[in-house]
């Protein structure tokens, strides 16, 4: 006679080992914010290859003041008092207190490599395609994006562009979002600016419910991005870096990355100063 | 790169602009506006008939160095009409292997290509079988230089035994195919070998992360003799152990690493090596000859940990250890270890050779004659049953001793073909093309095999769907209860009772094919065409014949358009050998094919096909339960012992053998069914930097077993389906290509089962089996990218490219339930996107 819980534990076993699989293939779900884009629209066969670094700032929640944390069947955290006594039995709820959040920010990078496709079609002044790899963000984010060129008299010194794209998911869903990016040319250099808005996929954490259910739980959120940069083009050093950037980017709603955390007990708006560097083949 | 720019302001749509400008005249893009890079010549478009709209039809010459005799185009018949009327065949698609190499997420595999193309579908990601319009795999004959082969796959069908590189072209007939082109129900598959090159050195290897390979081609007397070569093998499992690394060094997890570790002793995944040979000898203008061999070889190997039990040093038996070791004994005396143990061990070996003579007599004959040879040997072997006598020796040590039974699974396979066949085409006027032909084919079986069928389906068809077994238990459904005789809450049903239908063979036969064609094709005019022919085929083992006659009426309307009505009846009888075993007599099985289509060219760039077809199907071989009287107390959904039983009254102890007892399956030559529906494809060719094709398709695929029993949905047809595949070439010598796949899901054998979460299981309910087939997974969509650079090395082109496959990270391998998003259970579907790295070489 065979174990009665056998099978379902054998396919749980699988499904986690690919969730783990999954996760280190860069299936974090999350926001990029490393989002270098001046609106310009590479010229088709050129490459480009940028390196970026920042700061992340991650929440954790946590119990304070001696207490000890246990997941209620929901999979949020709650607190109880320390009892002198262990007691493994758990607590009602109305008994425990919503943890404490806390953040502790730690460097993150990024790398991304983009591919001039086309020149001039249609309305268009170019198109471009891309990828950005970010880490860490439940470990790491992979991005795809087609960015198009978008027309502008020649008299504004400006450059502007749209693009469409995808964050993979794990799963449930995937993230999706549309970018607008301009810059205004300062001599070989450029001042820019762009806004994202993405249709986040639901998050690693929240994925944790389906296992219980067996059918995938959506949650979606709606985040707006803004960033301001300068792109610095840099002499024909040997081996140098052909341009850097440094940038600030704002985000709004903020999403915790490890652990699901409602907006409202975060900070309104997360700010991270990025710098990038990078080649132009 | 303003190739456009003149035409921007007519672009209110980007994307119709390329469709637009193809329409003008000459309005072609020049092939320089990229520069000086080597754009391709040929392209999917034209490899399917779109190439050249004005000039005349090739010469047999000319077509020869391209296709086998089957593909000759005939220099008079065909040579009238518009190039839509003179290419037209019914339900044809041929891919050149340029074609099939630009495809994303081939892998090297021409057979992976096949799911891009309407009609087409996989049970899963992993397995290359074809199913074509709605019928079973094995209804779609794969010929390999005209030669049928028994089974072309490696373990699980994960792959083909084909090589791009070693492969001329593919063509697909996904219906109404003519007499010549076999006697399969659904679908015949041309392979062509890449001919041995007589003119000068061609080199080729590829390296990725999943494979190497590689093709040499050499002339050994310059346009006289030459010889070819290409190896491939797999080498990913070293691969994805450094992807376990990788992601060890990032989780950083403990229990990661054992899993990891556990991997990697239990598991050695399946391997495969690849060898084609090839000769080609021009004897003469009118004579040539050419030699195919293919020889594979498979290889995997599983392991599972194991407890030994030792006292003193001595192995005792598990029992002993437990009744006597004692904890307070010193350390040393008892020990308990983990070891491992084979579970199982599955070696392929695969070979075929082919002879050819092509002999053209005149300039009205063209014959073509093969003689081929081909062996397959499946030795599968599980973990041996292990049993312990257990006695005292005269000082109280241990004094047993274990013996070994035979394997309760094994699997021990051996398939002979000898092929002979000769095909002739004679222009017996202007207006008349007469082909006929004479084959026979002699096979034989040897096996023994006793196994649970779904591992016979894993292993040799890469089925891991076990609702594909449960269809196969009870088509109006059952529900087992608790109180039930034999019933058991603590039985797992769900994987027990496809395990009741046993895969146990044993024994030899053998049997021949043969029989003959003839058809002519009528051209009275430039804008009709009329072909009829018939087969007859018979095999010794039922001692049948079967007449197969063919029509197809090809018409010409304008230089734009073509219309195509085919109709024939079809039989088929290289059933599988477990079918012979359990009944030798069984009759060919039949379907009448109905098939109307219409073409029309758009202009030199763009075709369209729209296709109908309705397969009409009798006689077919299905399956009959038979209760082999046996039940597995052990491993078996019953939940009583041995002992128990017996002492049942014996009117319940036939309710529980009907219900829980060993099935066989008998089989039987009264199984029906139906299959319709219609595709649309459209190719494209607008510049020389850009082709592709995109398809969408609908209908359904239905079967009745025996008669008085309902109809249900086929398992392995997708009533829609939506293919695109695109191949753009970029400046700079990037290459993207892009393949795109959304389906239906397949149907399936629903199942509630209390032990799984989700399920909403009441009462006293234990398991729950619906009728066969009657719910659906969800949709399955995959998104697969390609982007390759070419640069040059040492003079020749070199290619870096990346592919990421399931790119949008689609759940497609947990397969759930259209309508309530319920997890089922799991294919071998790509679960995560993954990351594809080569490099190629070209001389």
């Amino acid at each position: 006679m065979n174990s009665d819980c056998g099978k379902k534990a054998q396919i749980a076993s699988i499904l986690r080992a690919c969730a783990g699989f999954a996760a280190s293939l860069l299936c974090g779900c999350l926001y990029t914010t490393h989002h270098f884009n001046s609106g310009r629209i590479l010229e088709p066969g050129k490459t480009a290859v940028t390196f970026g670094m920042g700061r992340e700032k991650l929440y954790e929640e946590y119990c304070q003041d001696a207490k000890d944390g246990f997941r209620n069947p929901q999979g949020a955290l709650r607190c109880k008092p320390r009892p002198g006594s262990v007691s493994f039995s758990t607590p009602p709820e109305t008994t425990t207190l919503a943890p404490g959040v806390r953040s502790q920010t730690i460097p993150k990078f990024s790398l991304s490599y983009r591919l001039g496709v086309r020149g001039p079609w249609g309305p268009f002044t170019g198109v471009e395609m891309g990828w950005l790899l970010e880490a860490p963000t439940n470990p790491g984010t992979v991005e795809f994006d087609l960015k198009l060129g978008l027309p502008l008299a020649g008299r504004f010194k400006a450059r502007h562009s749209l693009s469409a794209g995808w964050g993979v998911g794990m799963w449930a869903d995937n993230s999706y979002f549309a970018e607008y990016a301009a810059s205004r040319g300062l001599g070989p250099h450029a001042l820019y600016g762009s806004y994202r808005y993405t249709y986040l996929a639901t998050q690693p954490a929240e994925l944790d419910s389906s296992f219980d259910n067996w059918k995938f739980a959506h949650h979606r959120r709606s985040i707006h991005q803004a960033a301001l940069g300068l792109y610095v083009k840099l002499p024909d050093w040997f081996l140098a870096p052909d341009f850097f950037t440094p940038q600030a980017n704002f985000t709004f709603p903020v999403v915790s990355p490890f652990v699901t955390l409602d907006s409202d007990r975060l900070e309104p708006v997360l700010v991270n100063f990025n710098l990038g560097f990078g080649w132009t083949f | 790169m303003d190739f456009l720019t003149g035409r921007r302001k007519a672009a209110v749509l980007p994307a119709l602009l390329a469709v637009l400008y193809a329409f003008v005249p000459g309005a072609e893009t020049p092939g320089t506006e990229y520069g000086p890079e080597p754009i391709y010549a040929v392209d999917p478009v034209d490899s399917t008939g779109a190439a050249d709209s004005t000039g005349a039809a090739d010469s047999i010459d000319a077509a020869d160095s391209t296709g086998g005799a089957l593909e000759l185009q005939e220099k008079s018949v065909k040579a009238r009409g518009t190039k839509v009327h003179r290419e037209k065949e019914v339900s044809r698609i041929r891919l050149s292997r340029q074609d099939i190499q630009r495809v994303a997420a081939s892998q090297g595999d021409p057979l992976k290509v096949l799911g891009t193309l309407p009609g087409v579908t996989n049970q899963n990601d992993l397995s290359v079988r074809p199913f074509v319009r709605g019928g079973k795999a094995e209804e779609t004959q794969i010929l390999w230089d005209g030669v049928p082969l028994l089974q072309p796959y490696h373990f699980g069908s994960i792959y083909s035994v084909f090589s791009t590189e070693s492969l001329e072209s593919m063509t697909l007939y996904s219906g109404g195919f003519p007499v010549e082109a076999g006697n399969a129900l659904s679908a015949a598959l041309f392979m062509q070998a890449r001919p041995a090159p007589l003119d000068s050195l061609r080199f080729f290897a590829d390296l990725s992360f999943l494979r190497g390979s590689t093709y040499i081609g050499v002339p050994i007397l310059k346009n006289k003799v030459a010889a070819s070569f290409s190896y491939q093998a797999f080498w990913y499992d070293w691969v994805v152990n450094r992807a376990w690394d990788m992601a060890d060094l990032i989780q950083s997890d403990s229990s990661f690493s054992a899993q990891k570790q556990d991997f990697r002793r239990y598991l050695e995944l399946p391997n495969f090596r690849d060898m084609q040979f090839g000769l080609a000898f021009n004897v003469n203008e009118r004579v040539k000859m050419d030699y195919s061999g293919l020889v594979s070889k498979d290889g995997f190997h599983s392991r599972d940990a194991k407890t030994r039990y030792y006292q003193n040093g001595r192995e005792v038996s598990r029992n002993w250890f437990r009744e006597r070791s004692d904890p307070s004994a010193p350390p040393g005396v008892w020990v308990q270890r983990q070891d491992l143990d084979t579970v199982a061990n599955v070696s392929v070996d695969n070979q075929v050779h082919g002879l050819h003579f092509h002999w053209r007599p005149g300039g009205k004959w063209d014959v073509d004659q093969s003689l081929a040879y081909q062996s397959q040997d499946w030795h599968v072997k599980f973990s041996d049953e292990e049993t312990w006598h257990d006695s005292v020796a005269p000082g109280g040590g241990y004094a047993g001793y274990r013996t070994y039974g035979p394997s309760v699974r094994y699997l021990k396979l051996r398939k002979e073909a000898y092929d002979w066949n000769l095909n002739a085409k004679w222009q017996a006027t202007e207006k008349h093309l007469a082909k006929f032909g004479l084959f026979q084919s002699i096979r034989g079986f040897d096996f023994e095999t006793r196994l649970e069928r779904p591992i016979y389906e894993l292993i040799v068809n890469g089925s891991v769907d076990v609702t594909d077994g449960l269809g196969y238990l009870d088509p109006e459904g059952t529900v087992i209860r608790q109180g039930d005789p034999g019933a058991d809450a603590g039985v797992d049903y769900l994987s027990a009772l496809p395990d009741l239908l046993r895969f146990d063979y044993a024994g030899k036969h053998s049997g021949s094919f043969a029989g003959g064609y003839l058809s002519d094709s009528w051209s009275p005019d430039d804008a009709h065409r009329l072909t009829v022919g018939f087969r007859s085929e018979l095999d010794t083992w039922s001692g049948d014949a079967f007449l197969s006659p063919r029509v197809a009426y090809f018409q010409g309307l304008g230089d734009r358009d073509e219309i195509t009505f085919a109709s024939g009846l079809y039989s088929q009888s290289d059933f599988p050998f477990n079918l012979r075993d359990v009944n030798p007599d069984l009759r060919p099985e039949k379907a009448f094919h109905l098939n109307l289509e219409w073409t029309h060219r758009f202009s030199k760039s763009y075709r369209m096909e729209a296709q109908l077809y309705q397969k009409n199907y009798y006689d077919l071989v299905v399956p009959v339960l038979q209760n082999t009287g046996e039940l597995d107390f052990r491993n078996g959904p019953i939940g009583i012992s041995r002992e128990e039983f017996e002492r049942l009254d014996p009117a319940i102890r036939k309710i529980i053998l009907d219900r829980f007892g060993e099935k066989r399956l008998d089989y039987v030559n009264q199984g029906v069914g139906k299959s319709a529906g219609g595709e649309l494809s459209f190719f494209y060719d607008p510049a020389r930097f850009w082709s592709g094709w995109v398809s969408g398709e609908a209908g359904y695929s239905k079967r009745r077993d025996l008669p008085g029993e309902g109809t249900y949905d086929f398992r392995y047809h997708r009533p829609w389906a939506f293919n695109w595949v695109n191949y753009f070439h970029m400046p700079s010598n990037y290459e993207l290509s892009l393949r795109g796949r959304f389906a239906a899901g397949l149907p399936y054998t629903d199942y509630k089962f209390p032990d799984l979460p989700g399920a909403s299981v009441g009462g006293d309910t234990l398991f729950y089996l619906a009728p066969r087939n009657t719910s659906r997974y969800a949709p399955y969509s995959r998104w697969d990218i390609r982007l390759s650079k070419e640069f040059p090395f040492f003079g020749r082109p070199m290619q870096s490219y990346m592919e990421i496959w399931n790119a949008f990270n689609t759940p497609n391998f947990i397969m759930r339930d259209q309508k309530t998003g319920q997890w089922k259970f799991i294919d071998a579907n790509y679960p995560i996107p993954i990351l594809f790295l080569g490099l190629n070489y070209r001389y």
